[in-house]
């Protein structure tokens, strides 16, 4: 188990503005894994002709 | 010597027992408002039945309040893992009165399937259930995922409240006090559910040209479903339904939120450290790549999606569903079952590693997995080095920690228990003479509180399977240690002095 705030919000942003940064981050990963994804794709459809 | 519990023990049990009934009392007002408004009387009456039951029982169990209410560890336990088995009896009532199920027991696995975030499903003729009944069987998958006692933690939060959250498979505290923890995670939900809501029923009423209602129906639930990692589908045949690359691309987002732990959505925006040296954010991306490199290998070798664009989709979609724990599909089971081979293992393998420690996925977890390696390579070395030679081995998991024998052993015995859990399962399956992929792959989906099903979960599936699953999903939500407890404390009823 751990304890992960030492009673602070972090560098004077709010809360919410976090959790929208993080969402917007979650989005970001979405189209990352979608190109990685594609190009795992295009490699194995190469490979097995 | 077992020392057995005494009155007050059990007074402190049922009061809080009770505390969560009430609450699940207050939660059924939501399906009953939503059956008012759709105008569906029959259901609003069994929601009403159902609110009854849980009142009084909450009320009554309340009625003897111990003298302290602060819970040690062995009352929160029993608290939460009666409450796991509890509260789907409670959430079944509606279920059972819709008509659309064919034995007692298969609303009650319905009911745990939506309480555990495990999305496997026994209803018949789904595409015609009412609306408040879909509604309700997703605000199950709600409640689960947030965990139930949360809910109530953050209304009633008292002595010994950390019991409860612990006891729910939840090792972060992000906050000095439980209350407070508990309602971050609300933020967190509600955030996502403004966005999830918005960005699903945007999409079903702009491109797939829903009717207003009937497009805020499916973003409610499908956010649900997708962000506590559940299952669940408005229809029979899943997110494959929307035939909509962006509904699914919506989905997704949700499904990986619903995988990070709560912690990780509190440090995210802390740094860059947080993320790029944290253990289990290694792990669960490295194991990500590896069984989508199976499932994309596999299924280009065995020529099922001639395109880019759709192996990409099936393959990525079916691997990111299976390893956030939520069980959604974009194919029929039929599809699925003709996977096999190494596409079948990488989805196999995704289910049973599941998300992350303190999210709401299931599955042995991606810290335990990346603290199994961790020990092993540690081990390695120790062999390599020389003789004498001291190994310190530490790993970055919100700050650098040791690795020490004693967590070792804690990680190696929860994940041998998944393990074993996933066997039995097995074991009972072939019992009834599943062929071993199928026996194999259900037994990891409900272990792990999955979902995906190759078509073995079934209304005319023996009792004692169905039983087995029940039993598997309770016990992979739980992670064990609570039902360890309620054993014991069961044990010490009868034994103790």
């Amino acid at each position: 188990m751990s304890y992960l705030n030492p009673a602070s919000t972090g560098r004077g942003r709010s809360t919410l503005w976090g959790v929208i940064t993080t969402l917007i981050l979650e989005g970001a990963v979405v189209v990352t894994l979608a190109v990685v994804g594609l190009g795992i794709s295009l490699l194995m459809l190469w490979l097995t002709g | 010597m077992l020392i057995r519990p005494n009155r007050e023990d059990l007074r402190l049990i049922g009061y809080n027992l009770g505390r969560i009934l009430v609450v699940v009392a207050v939660a059924g007002l939501l399906p009953l408002t939503w059956a008012l408004i759709a105008g569906e009387s029959a259901p609003a009456a069994s929601f009403l039945l159902m609110i009854g039951i849980s009142a009084a029982l909450g009320y009554l169990m309340m009625q003897r309040p111990p003298q302290t209410t602060r819970l040690d560890w062995s009352h929160g336990m029993v608290v939460v893992s009666l409450t796991w088995l509890i509260v789907p009896a409670i959430g079944a009532i509606p279920l059972e009165l819709s008509g659309h199920y064919g034995s007692f027991i298969d609303p009650y696995f319905d009911a745990m399937s939506g309480l555990t975030t495990s999305g496997l499903a026994l209803i018949q003729d789904l595409d015609h259930l009412a609306t408040s009944l879909n509604f309700w069987r997703h605000l199950l998958h709600f409640l689960g995922g947030q965990g139930i006692v949360i809910a109530v933690l953050s209304v009633f939060a008292g002595g010994g409240a950390m019991t409860l959250y612990y006891g729910e498979a939840r090792d972060d505290q992000i906050f000095p006090s439980v209350r407070s923890t508990a309602r971050f995670i609300w933020l967190v939900s509600a955030v996502h559910g403004a966005f999830g809501i918005v960005a699903l029923s945007a999409v079903g009423y702009f491109v797939l040209g829903f009717r207003p209602f009937r497009a805020i129906f499916h973003g409610v639930t499908i956010f649900m479903a997708a962000f506590d990692t559940g299952g669940f589908a408005p229809q029979s045949s899943s997110v494959g339904y929307y035939h909509s690359a962006a509904f699914e691309a919506v989905t997704a987002v949700l499904m990986i939120a619903g995988a990070l732990s709560f912690g990780l959505h509190f440090a995210l925006w802390r740094g860059r450290r947080q993320v790029v040296d944290n253990l289990e954010v290694r792990t669960i991306l490295t194991t990500f790549l590896g069984t989508l490199l199976l499932t994309l290998g596999g299924l280009a070798s065995a020529g099922l999606y001639q395109s880019l664009f759709g192996l990409t989709r099936q393959g990525l979609f079916q691997v990111l569903s299976a390893h956030s724990g939520t069980g959604f599909a974009t194919i029929p089971s039929t599809e699925l079952a003709s996977w096999g081979g190494l596409a079948f293992g990488g989805i196999a393998i995704a289910m049973a590693l599941g998300g992350m420690a303190s999210s709401t996925a299931g599955g042995v977890k991606s810290l335990r997995v990346g603290l199994t390696i961790k020990a092993l390579s540690s081990q390695v070395r120790q062999v390599l080095l020389p003789e004498g030679a001291v190994i310190s081995t530490r790993y970055w998991h919100h700050g650098w920690k040791q690795l020490n024998p004693g967590l070792i052993q804690a990680v190696m015995g929860v994940s041998l228990l998944y393990v074993a859990l996933y066997v039995l399962g097995t074991g009972v399956g072939l019992m009834y003479h599943l062929p071993l992929g199928s026996a194999l792959f259900e037994s990891v989906s409900a272990g792990a509180n999955v979902g995906l099903s190759v078509g073995v979960v079934d209304p005319t599936m023996p009792f004692f399977l169905k039983l087995t699953y029940i039993f598997a999903m309770w016990a992979g939500r739980l992670e064990f240690v609570a039902i360890f407890s309620l054993v014991g404390f069961v044990f010490s009823l009868v034994r103790g002095k």
